[in-house]
């Protein structure tokens, strides 16, 4: 139990100490950290069409921080997810427009296509690593731009509509249904990725700690010669969790492309969540339940920062400058644990000064 | 001890918070009242871009400075591609009562979202959609500037060749292509023409390696539509020195390489705002596509500031001759490369004209 809190303490406090400085820098350009606060609460959380919007926004996070943090279990650092969202989302729209078939089959089908294209750039620095040795990190990072420009290219080429606006839409039958009905929410666009989101969270969950390849796959990455000792391939598991991984962030692309932007648009830049998914599951503390609730929180402040653009005239960037302070107080713990100690040895020597 | 500084700490924040607080809610509570509210969502490029989103911003400005207190302000600047449905819905829960969206790339948006707020009024600039009865769309005729722009190109080449470098083979692009190769076209019929794509926006790189090939092709003269590849271009023609130039294109480019870049085929989005709210803030709304060009100055040759005094007062005569037959629909410029196949170009000589208002003179007297 006390590990647990230990545990959630660190990410917990790292937050609050993003927002404190991030409290500091509003104050000197002039403006009101707490409306501005307010309005980031009420933005993200503060009504059910909000929340529906956060919750949209948290959707690719979840997928990508998953690839990141599955990929991480077996020691590899997947920089690639910006490709693979690209190409999973790719691989899905061309199902979307030119298969037809009923919704029950139809759209499971983008599903899987989006992700086997995310999974497609995935193998590619897995086979690398695993055959050759390649870094998995030069890898990931030059793919991106390959599938970029690859994306680029046939959205502009083959699978131009004639709008000019980018692909078409997909068919009605591949479009990821709303959950929440438009009466209840006006104008909601909450689709059943969220579900199918917390769905996979629970199975990377499980896969990883309930499931002999799951374990086999964190013990590579935990000492990969004891793992070979113990009969475990290492080159087997590292092609697997890459693949595994490009799939996640390759979902990530199909639920973005097919329900937020329902096509791909034609002026492609790299949409960002590939790299969001690395801070979400450095938060999450490489853990599916932490990804999630990670992903909430920066959904909530895309969301909230809409808000607080508005109502408190702080320029959404200052979003971005948060995320990057929860993402640095995160992953440098010392620098937390070192106010920790400051406190705690303040406190003692305070004790000492009046025993 | 700590506790009691903990909480003076708390309490300090508490209060730096709240005076700040009090300050800013004065604006927003006038905002609220019953003014008409303008809301502007812009494009990933944002403020600063030194393109349409600062253009269409010193639109709103413009207007903000001209109508003071009887209209407020909301702003939103897009991160991604995803923000562009929430942000027009949360201005348009705010009670904005027009609200435009910067790009064409908003137009999905746009069309989901307008439907929702039937009284709410909606702008796309680029973007076209035609029918839905609370947006308007406000397109430019850059076909027309391009010509213009082209007609210097014609008359100034010493080589006979000029070049044309766009971004993609998008209708949008084809728009300047066609323009430019007419405006050409009538200044020297023998001139040359190399067209080139980038197939990119952003990569000045590929923008100045295109145009160095096209200068040691002939070319002396090469007009962009490349966006940030531009840049590259203009660079190029720097590089190349004395007797090479490069055209902008958008804004006023004149100035990223003084009397290297004979002219500019500015596109005004800043006047489409404008004249957009005024007409609003006047009742008179009209949704639908509305066409900015020459005539009403939505887009225009810039005044040249580094060049003017290298270009003949003949060829500066004739400019603006065209300027005026186009503005007064006397020609009309080819918007598609299949209608520039149809497009005779009218020749308009200074003495034709000249003998033509001394005759018109001499009929009235």
């Amino acid at each position: 139990m006390k590990k647990i809190a230990k545990e959630i303490l660190l990410p917990i406090s790292s937050i609050f100490l993003a927002f404190l400085v991030g409290a500091v820098i509003i104050k000197v350009s002039g403006r009101s950290p707490f409306l501005a606060y307010q309005s980031l609460l009420m933005g993200g959380f503060g009504s059910l069409g909000n929340l529906a919007q956060t919750c949209l926004f948290s959707i690719p996070l979840i997928f990508t921080g998953l690839s990141v943090a599955l990929a991480y279990k077996c020691g590899l650092f997947n920089i690639g997810g910006e490709g693979q969202f690209l190409l999973g989302g790719l691989f899905a729209m061309a199902a979307a427009i030119y298969i037809h078939a009923p919704f029950i089959i139809h759209f499971p089908l983008c599903l899987l296509c989006g992700f086997a294209g995310g999974a497609v750039a995935g193998a590619i620095p897995g086979w690398l690593k695993a055959r050759y040795g390649i870094h998995e990190v030069i890898n990931t990072i030059m793919l991106n731009w390959i599938c970029l420009n690859f994306v680029t290219y046939i959205v502009n080429g083959p699978m131009r509509s004639h709008s000019g606006l980018g692909t078409p839409e997909p068919l009605k039958t591949a479009v990821p249904p709303l959950i929440i009905p438009d009466s209840l929410i006006p104008g909601n666009q909450l689709n059943i990725g969220f579900i199918i989101a917390i769905i996979f969270v629970l199975l990377v969950g499980f896969y990883l700690s309930r499931t002999v390849q799951g374990y086999e796959l964190k013990a590579v990455g935990l000492n990969p010669m004891a793992a070979e000792y113990g009969g475990i391939s290492i080159s087997k598991n590292i092609f697997l969790a890459l693949c595994l991984a490009g799939g996640l962030s390759g979902l990530g692309g199909t639920f973005y492309y097919l329900g937020d932007l329902g096509r791909i648009p034609s002026t492609l830049s790299f949409p960002g969540y590939g790299f969001e998914g690395i801070a979400v599951a450095l938060v999450g503390k490489l853990d599916p339940l932490g990804v999630f609730l990670a992903s909430l929180l920066f959904g909530a402040l895309e969301s909230g920062g809409i808000f607080m653009q508005l109502n408190a005239n702080v320029p959404k960037d200052l979003v971005t400058i948060i995320q990057g302070l929860v993402i640095i107080f995160v992953i440098a713990p010392g620098l937390v644990q070192s106010v920790f100690n400051w406190y705690r040895g303040k406190k003692e020597r305070e004790g000492f000064e009046y025993s | 001890m700590k506790k009691s500084l903990l909480i003076s700490l708390l309490l300090f924040s508490l209060l730096i918070s709240f005076s700040g607080c009090g300050r800013h809610s004065a604006p927003s509570s006038t905002a609220t009242s019953k003014v008409p509210v303008i809301g502007m969502v812009l494009d990933k490029g944002g403020l600063g871009d030194e393109s349409f989103n600062d253009s269409a911003y010193r639109g709103l400005k413009k207007a903000e400075k001209k109508f003071g207190n009887k209209m407020g302000v909301k702003l939103l600047e897009s991160h991604s591609s995803a923000d562009y449905y929430p942000n027009l819905q949360a201005l348009a829960q705010s009670g904005c009562s027009i609200i435009f969206a910067v790009g064409y790339l908003m137009t999905d948006a746009v069309k989901q979202v307008a439907p929702q707020f039937p009284n709410t009024k909606f702008a796309i600039i680029d973007g076209v959609i035609p029918n839905l009865p609370n947006v308007a769309s406000l397109t430019f005729k850059e076909q027309e500037s391009s010509f213009l722009a082209g007609f210097l190109a014609g008359s100034m080449t010493r080589t006979k060749t000029v070049g044309f470098i766009g971004g993609e083979k998008s209708w949008l692009i084809k728009k300047f292509e066609a323009g430019y190769k007419a405006g050409v076209e009538t200044a020297n019929p023998k001139v040359r023409i190399l067209v080139g794509f980038t197939g990119s926006f952003s990569n000045p790189s590929i923008g100045e390696e295109m145009a160095l090939a096209q200068f040691s092709e002939g070319a002396d003269i090469i007009y962009h539509a490349a966006g940030a590849c531009g840049i590259g271009v203009i660079a190029a023609a720097k590089k190349k020195g004395k007797g090479y130039f490069a055209i902008g294109v958008d804004e006023d480019q004149d100035g990223l390489a003084p009397g290297r870049v004979l002219t500019s085929a500015e596109k005004h989005v800043n006047v489409a705002v404008y004249d957009t709210i005024q007409s609003f803030m006047k009742g008179k709304f009209t949704p639908g596509i509305h066409k900015y060009g020459l005539k009403n100055g939505g887009v225009g040759l810039s005044p040249m500031e580094y060049t003017k005094k290298d270009i003949p007062p003949k060829v500066l005569k004739l400019l603006a001759v065209y300027t005026k037959a186009i503005s007064a629909g006397k020609i009309v410029v080819p918007e598609t490369l299949s209608e520039l196949k149809k497009f005779h170009p009218e020749r308009l000589s200074l003495e034709k004209l000249t003998k033509e208002k001394s005759n018109s003179k001499k009929a009235k007297s």
